[in-house]
């Protein structure tokens, strides 16, 4: 059997470098704190006294918390941005013009502008991102009082 | 009715906020779900986002605790697997492989790759320096707290005799006569042991039994109903015990009630 020796140099540099990196790690300071980490792993029956493996498990939750809230960022900007083209092209631009000079006029901003602008993390785009990494949480659309609610009258008395 | 409706609200208020991490729900959690909630409000924050819906945040917080529960439970597997009790660094990269091979990742196809050198790793390092560190936002304490227990000690320990030699030494010791001995004296006035502490229960019962005996003088005076049966139970089983067995005592008919009457005492 022959040993490739650039493949066992290969490797001892990708371990050397996984070696630093968890030296690294003791540096960086996770959102995520050891604590939580360690107690969830204890209920799960992970056994290691190495710090440098409870940091490197937060981190890479951190990861996924932060991939899984800009996936939902992204969903959340592009529902904007169809809102406001929407609402724009619905309102009178006669009356809607008037107004925003006057609000201009006193230092104000657009208010539609202001309303879209603040993100908010909704369960829908949550639930969009998350359907990505194989999570399902699904949101009822709506509650209703009774079975026949939202039905026509005239289709009701039939 | 204005008050059945109101008890029903918080019935289910509080119903809705226990079913609101669904199974994975567990008492133990009241303090670090929060925890967890407040770290992804902090990397939610970090990303972009001003504000949250309350369940969004919660439901986020509940997935990142299954997936830290989930990590550590497959690396245990992988290092039970491979004949050891505690996990390295390989089993844990080996757990991230699976939680992240729905999606994917560099060389996964790659029969001979190097565990060291995957794409999960390689993205993990990215992530570490690319972005700036924000620490959490309070400090905490190291919990769950133990409590430390006290045991009663083994026969060796005590110096005492095992009673026997079919009793190791090493087996804890039997408790002493103090737990048991006081509740057999109820209602006994000559105490045989000097215990401190059986003195202490007699003087705590005598001084129930007193209130107890004037309640039911007054009640034999008057001859009310009432729940006499109740106030006189603990007393008069304590006499029953002593004279006969009370499970052998005949049964009440339907609307009887027991009632022990005492006998005045004189002076």
């Amino acid at each position: 059997m022959n040993h490739n020796p650039q493949s066992s140099d290969g490797k001892h540099d990708d371990d050397s470098a996984l070696s630093d990196f968890l030296a690294s790690l003791m540096d960086y300071a996770p959102t995520i704190p050891d604590e939580l980490v360690e107690h969830y792993l204890a209920k799960s029956g992970f056994q290691c006294p190495d710090v440098r493996l409870i940091r490197l498990i937060a981190v890479a939750t951190q990861k996924f918390v932060a991939e899984v809230a800009s996936d939902a960022l992204q969903h959340c900007k592009a529902r904007q941005a169809a809102v406001v083209k929407d609402k724009r092209e619905k309102q009178q631009k006669v009356i809607y013009l008037c107004l925003l000079s006057f609000l201009i006029s006193f230092g104000l901003s657009d208010p539609l502008l202001e309303q879209d602008k603040r993100l908010i993390l909704t369960m829908d785009d949550l639930s969009k991102s998350l359907r990505e990494y194989g999570v399902n949480v699904k949101h009822q659309e709506y509650f209703a009082d009774s079975p026949s609610t939202g039905i026509d009258p005239a289709s009701r008395e039939e | 009715m204005k008050d059945g409706g109101f008890e029903n609200k918080k019935e289910l208020e509080n119903s809705k906020n226990q079913s609101k991490y669904s199974k994975f729900y567990i008492k133990s959690d009241d303090f670090a779900l929060p925890i967890a909630t407040v770290a992804v409000a902090q990397v939610c924050e970090s990303v972009g986002f001003q504000s949250f819906q309350h369940s969004a945040l919660e439901a986020l917080s509940a997935i990142i605790v299954w997936y830290i529960y989930n990590l550590g439970k497959t690396a245990n597997f992988n290092a039970n697997l491979a004949g050891r009790v505690e996990a390295n660094v390989f089993d844990v990269i080996h757990g991230l492989e699976e939680l992240e091979s729905g999606l994917g990742f560099a060389g996964a196809s790659d029969v001979n790759r190097c565990v060291a050198n995957l794409g999960i790793v390689r993205d993990i390092v990215h992530f570490v320096g690319d972005g700036d560190d924000i620490p959490f936002a309070y400090e905490v304490p190291w919990f769950p707290v133990v409590k430390e227990w006290k045991g009663i000690g083994s026969f060796w320990e005590k110096g005492e005799d095992p009673h026997g030699e079919h009793i190791p030494s090493w087996l804890p010791a039997f408790p002493g006569p103090e737990t048991y001995a006081a509740r057999s004296s109820v209602g006994n006035g000559t105490m045989t042991a000097s215990n401190e502490v059986k003195n202490g229960l007699v003087r705590v019962e005598r001084k129930i039994e007193r209130p107890l005996l004037n309640f039911q003088q007054q009640f034999a005076h008057n001859g009310n109903e009432g729940g006499s049966s109740h106030v006189g139970g603990d007393k008069g089983k304590a006499k029953e015990a002593s004279n006969s067995n009370p499970y052998l005592a005949a049964p009440l008919h339907f609307g009887e009630k027991e009632v022990h009457v005492s006998p005045v005492p004189s002076g």
